[in-house]
């Protein structure tokens, strides 16, 4: 063991640091990844007071509880490394979850969707399912002795995201002012409206670890930042409205769920060009 | 003193020192990127053959080498290097760890030679030296066909570190949970050393220092190894 130590003494001392042109994986610069995602809403069901109860499942006419354990995506990304420690990516992504629509009295008032002039209130929704597309420029970044794509990096990016409902047999309890419940099924959403937008900030430590000539594994850990503007859209008050749903602030509640979706893990392959 | 001052031997020593002088004040005048430029330029050399001499691997675990690991770690490393120079075509002949057995005792010879001329080197490294088998060396060269010497070591730990600080995110329980996975993603440090020796003149004409911190493995190994041996050969 003293020769090796007498060498990296001696390798220490002659080498120079090395940063040369950029070599890519093995000679190739380009890649096409497809990752999952996958996050735990952990801390939206500790924040979400009807989180995991017996709003998520209809058994009958109850409504019986059920866990939302994971949500979960896939991301398409192509990104060239640009030098050896700093490359461009562009991800298009697509995810789903589950929220809950919350007891917040007047945005559950749904009087004008039956327009008879009694008063109605939604007593309780099933967990509703959204659909979130994000298109997203990133930049990537190394340290000095990066060799991208290859290894440890940070990845940066702001992007832009629809979330849409997704159609589902979703149930409303409904009761009446005289105290009558019923359940009601149809005419709950246009599923043809357009959905709402918000940006995404993201940070991400990705690590890519090579499989052969061509392919990389990657893992990393993902940080975003959800900001949903504001828009005027439901808590329509004066007028008949066609759909139950359109009654609830949606943007809301999907904005509740998304802004506590803090840290997630993406894990894929990566083919290199 | 005339006859010193018009001797050729004495004009030239003059031209060199001149020279020296020169090129350390245009030296100065460059920014960064244009010496790093000229350093990157100057760090090249023909190793379109080339001898590996004794490859060796260090894999560390609780501050201790641990051997067995380190014995896999090297076996890697003479099989990166082979697949390396294959797909950048240079041709590579090991002397060293891992095939003494076939080479025998003027194998084990070879390696002891080119071992003390890199220490011999290194002991003396602002100096012409004379090698200490000048003779067998020249022998050695010519049955390699090449004057070409690399050495190089790589060397791995993996070593879980949380700051302290960071566990002042207790307040805010969400940013210590993304805080968590990080000194596990970072734990693996590994470092490639490179140099290139040349018989002729007994001078290191290149080298690399190289870390990177994703878990070591073949291919991992290959992939620096390629672009190192890539950024270092003149001839492409």
């Amino acid at each position: 063991m003293k020769i090796y130590i007498v060498f990296i003494l001696i390798f220490l001392s002659f080498s120079t640091f090395l940063y040369g042109q950029n070599n890519g994986f093995m000679g190739k610069k380009n890649f096409i990844s497809a990752d999952i995602r996958v996050y735990a809403p952990i801390i939206y069901g500790l924040s979400t007071s009807d989180a995991n109860s017996e709003y998520n499942k209809t058994e009958g006419p109850n409504f019986a509880p059920k866990s939302n354990l994971l949500d979960y995506g896939f991301n398409l990304t192509i990104g060239r490394a640009a030098s050896r420690n700093f490359g461009l990516m562009l991800q298009i992504s697509s995810s789903r979850y589950d929220f809950a629509v919350t007891d917040n009295q007047y945005s559950l008032d749904a009087s004008n969707f039956f327009n008879t002039g009694d008063y109605y209130q939604v007593l309780k929704i099933n967990w509703l399912k959204a659909k979130v597309t994000t298109v997203m420029p990133i930049i990537e970044f190394t340290g000095n002795s990066g060799l991208l794509p290859l290894g440890l990096s940070h990845q940066i990016g702001l992007g832009f995201s629809t979330n849409k409902l997704l159609k589902d047999d979703y149930n409303v309890l409904i009761a009446d002012a005289y105290g009558q419940q019923f359940i009601q099924k149809e005419n709950l959403y246009d599923y043809s409206s357009k959905g709402f937008k918000s940006y995404v900030f993201m940070y991400k430590i990705n690590l890519r670890i090579p499989i052969n000539d061509y392919l990389l594994f990657n893992l990393g850990f993902r940080y975003n930042v959800n900001y949903y503007p504001k828009v005027f859209q439901g808590l329509n008050s004066s007028s008949e409205t066609k759909y139950l749903i359109e009654n609830i602030n949606l943007r809301d509640y999907m904005r509740s769920k998304e802004f506590r979706n803090v840290l997630s893990l993406e894990t894929g392959l990566s083919f290199c060009f | 003193m005339s006859d010193l001052i018009q001797s050729e031997s004495f004009i030239n020593r003059c031209d060199e020192l001149k020279k020296i002088v020169d090129d350390e004040k245009t030296d100065k005048k460059l920014d960064k990127a244009e010496r790093e430029k000229i350093k990157k330029k100057e760090n090249k050399t023909d190793i379109s053959n080339f001898i590996l001499v004794d490859p060796a691997a260090v894999s560390h675990k609780k501050g201790k080498v641990d051997y067995n690991v380190s014995e896999e770690l090297t076996e890697k490393f003479n099989e990166s290097f082979k697949v390396a120079s294959e797909k950048l075509n240079l041709k590579m002949q090991t002397v060293g760890k891992g095939n003494l057995a076939d080479l025998g005792t003027a194998g084990f010879n070879e390696k002891s030679l080119f071992t003390t001329l890199l220490i011999q080197i290194s002991n003396n490294d602002k100096l012409d030296i004379f090698p200490v088998d000048y003779s067998y060396l020249e022998k050695v060269t010519e049955d390699f066909g090449t004057n070409k010497l690399v050495f190089s070591i790589i060397e791995h730990s993996y070593k879980v570190e949380f700051s302290s600080t960071a566990f002042a995110l207790i307040v805010f329980p969400p940013m210590l949970l993304g805080y968590l996975p990080l000194p596990f993603i970072l734990g693996n440090r590994t470092e490639i050393n490179l140099i290139v020796l040349d018989i002729s003149n007994s001078k290191i004409t290149s080298g690399a220092s190289y870390n990177f911190r994703e878990p070591v493995s073949k291919k991992g190994i290959q992939a620096r190894l390629y672009d190192i041996l890539s950024n270092i050969n003149t001839k492409k």
